[in-house]
């Protein structure tokens, strides 16, 4: 048994241990998860075979189930059968989801009013976190030129909940989809978002192929749009090597998708 | 205090790689959006009754107009079909790519907006003309014609095509100026309207400003109406109305999407009614197409069920 603290320093130090030892616990489990998970042999190719938890990576009939390399998958859900019903943000193993946000840039229209992520009833056309349809203010908008404005998603900040997607597919393109992101995605045998997904919009999908958007409809459903040129205001200021410009040109469109550090994809 | 720094250097790095906390848990129903309030149309401004299905013989429609002596005419994906104002099959024929626009002149003769370009057929589905493609990136989605233009509008340019009846390109209306239209048309998805007046003037729908904008023949620009709301009298969404209509005395008809609803404004832009709201209509509705015969009844395309929905008065 430990003595008790001789003196307030004492109690503070032994305070802030604590508290540290705390915090590398509640790390340290996660970063296990992953590192068994997605080490090399793991991951549906090893020992681990994509787990839900820990208990049942332990569990040796997690481990029997091996996919040969060359039929690797991935878990992925269909936007096209997506309800956005929020589950994603809350039913899957990891801390923060592995669902977030994407956006398909050129089905989107750079919409002034885009209900992605105003609310239908926003007071104002402001970023002000009221007006905002994300819960965690992770879509940031930027004015281009008079009257478009392009929304990128901060990937860190989305929780996966859908209700950007929603607003988008109930009164706009539909450029905002959810995606598995599978630089998160651990790749559970059971996926536990899959089990409870009231749409069953959830399947294996081949790991070179890993993501899923929705068909484009056999009449003209939206324009592939030109991103607006970009404002004189700013073609001489310091912004000029801002990132966020080196997607497609203004005088073509180009399919893709923006991933975590805001650079494009090829879709 | 190495100790208490490392600590806080620690403490501060778990909050900056902390787990953004929401406004609110997804997983409760107040943290849903809720689009079934938003989408219910109020019974009191109801101002017409729907009295007739008119189902034509070709199916996948997308366009449909009504001639001077209001037989109706639709287009499909691979054809057009002319009906009696009853509804009854007259004739059909085949043609070369998707309608996406119809329209009929004061001779009886058919201007059918083929993705790309235009084609005139007679009466009798005889193809008179092919007119050729104003511009390669040209997707055609409204056509229009007057007693001595046919106004066409292009929703991937943002632009509407002037020619002469027999197909010469004389002019484009609707480009930028630096005082009454710094955006021009904003035009997000592929619904780009417009109407001929009796007069001869244009209105053309500019769905990104959620307004109807009047030109004259010429394209100079007179005036505009509408405003965004999730309200009756406004246009909802990110870009609407998707479609319009003149009735024969200057009236507008305009149907919108992603809330979809058809609705009456006067000569000035002031709501009139609703004819016809969410209720009727399945979510995933777009593109109800409209047209307005000689005796004000109108009618309305229905896409997903490939009938024409005709409405009178109440």
């Amino acid at each position: 048994m430990k003595a008790p603290p001789q003196s307030r320093r004492e109690f503070i130090r032994s305070l802030m241990r604590g508290a540290m030892l705390a915090v590398l616990t509640a790390l340290g489990g996660e970063v296990l998860l992953r590192k068994r998970c997605t080490q090399s042999g793991g991951n549906n190719t090893g020992s681990c075979a994509g787990c839900p938890d820990l208990t049942t990576c332990n569990d040796p009939a997690a481990n029997s189930f091996r996919t040969p390399a060359l039929q690797r998958t991935v878990w992925q859900l269909d936007p096209a059968k997506c309800i956005q019903c929020g589950q994603c943000a809350t039913h899957c193993v990891l801390s923060l989801s592995a669902v977030k946000c994407v956006h398909r840039f050129e089905m989107c229209g750079y919409c002034k009013l885009c209900f992605g992520f105003f609310l239908p009833g926003a007071a104002s056309l402001t970023s002000a976190a009221e007006n905002q349809v994300c819960p965690t203010a992770a879509i940031k908008r930027k004015f281009i030129e008079e009257p478009y404005f392009e929304y990128t998603i901060d990937e860190p900040q989305c929780i996966g909940c859908g209700r950007c997607v929603k607003g988008c597919g109930a009164f706009g393109n539909g450029s905002l989809v959810l995606q598995v992101r599978h630089d998160r995605c651990v790749n559970c045998n059971e996926c536990a978002i899959a089990r409870d997904c009231p749409a069953d919009a959830f399947s294996r999908v081949p790991a070179d192929q890993p993501y899923l958007f929705k068909p484009r409809s056999p009449g003209v459903s939206f324009i592939p749009q030109k991103r607006p040129a970009r404002p004189l205001a700013l073609q001489n200021s310091s912004e000029a090597c801002d990132s966020s410009y080196g997607g497609p040109p203004a005088s073509a469109a180009k399919a893709g998708f923006q991933v975590a550090d805001n650079t494009w994809r090829a879709l | 205090m190495l100790f208490a720094a490392i600590s806080m250097v620690t403490i501060g790095a778990i909050f900056w790689h902390s787990k953004p906390t929401p406004t609110c848990n997804p997983s409760n129903a107040d943290c849903q959006y809720n689009l079934a309030a938003i989408k219910k149309t109020d019974t009191n401004l109801l101002i017409r009754a729907h009295v007739q299905w008119i189902k034509p013989s070709i199916s996948n429609l997308t366009a449909l107009a009504v001639d001077r002596t209001d037989r109706i005419i639709v287009g499909s994906m691979s054809a057009i079909e002319i009906l009696n104002p009853q509804g009854v099959h007259v004739t059909r024929f085949v043609v070369s790519s998707p309608v996406r626009c119809l329209a009929t002149s004061s001779q009886g003769d058919i201007f059918a907006g083929l993705s790309d370009h235009v084609e005139v057929f007679d009466q009798t589905g005889t193809r008179k003309a092919v007119w050729k493609s104003p511009d390669p990136q040209t997707m055609l989605t409204s056509i229009g014609v007057s007693s001595s233009h046919v106004f066409v509008a292009d929703c991937a340019n943002r632009i509407v095509w002037k020619f002469t009846p027999a197909g010469e390109l004389v002019g484009r209306i609707g480009q930028k100026d630096q005082v009454h239209r710094k955006s021009g048309f904003v035009v997000p998805s592929a619904f780009f309207d417009l109407a001929v007046a009796v007069d001869d003037s244009l209105w053309v729908v500019n769905p990104g400003l959620h307004q109807l904008e009047h030109f004259t023949a010429e394209g100079k620009f007179l005036g505009a109406w509408g405003h965004f709301s999730m309200e009756a009298p406004g246009f909802c969404g990110c870009c609407n109305p998707s479609n319009m209509a003149l009735t024969p005395d200057g009236e507008f008809i305009t149907s919108e999407k992603h809330i979809v609803r058809v609705k009456q404004y006067d000569a000035k832009g002031q709501l009139k009614g609703v004819i016809s709201g969410q209720e009727d209509w399945p979510d995933k509705a777009v593109g109800l197409d409209l047209a307005v015969d000689s005796k004000a009844r109108i009618l309305v395309l229905d896409p997903t069920a490939d009938i024409v929905r005709v409405y009178v008065k109440k």
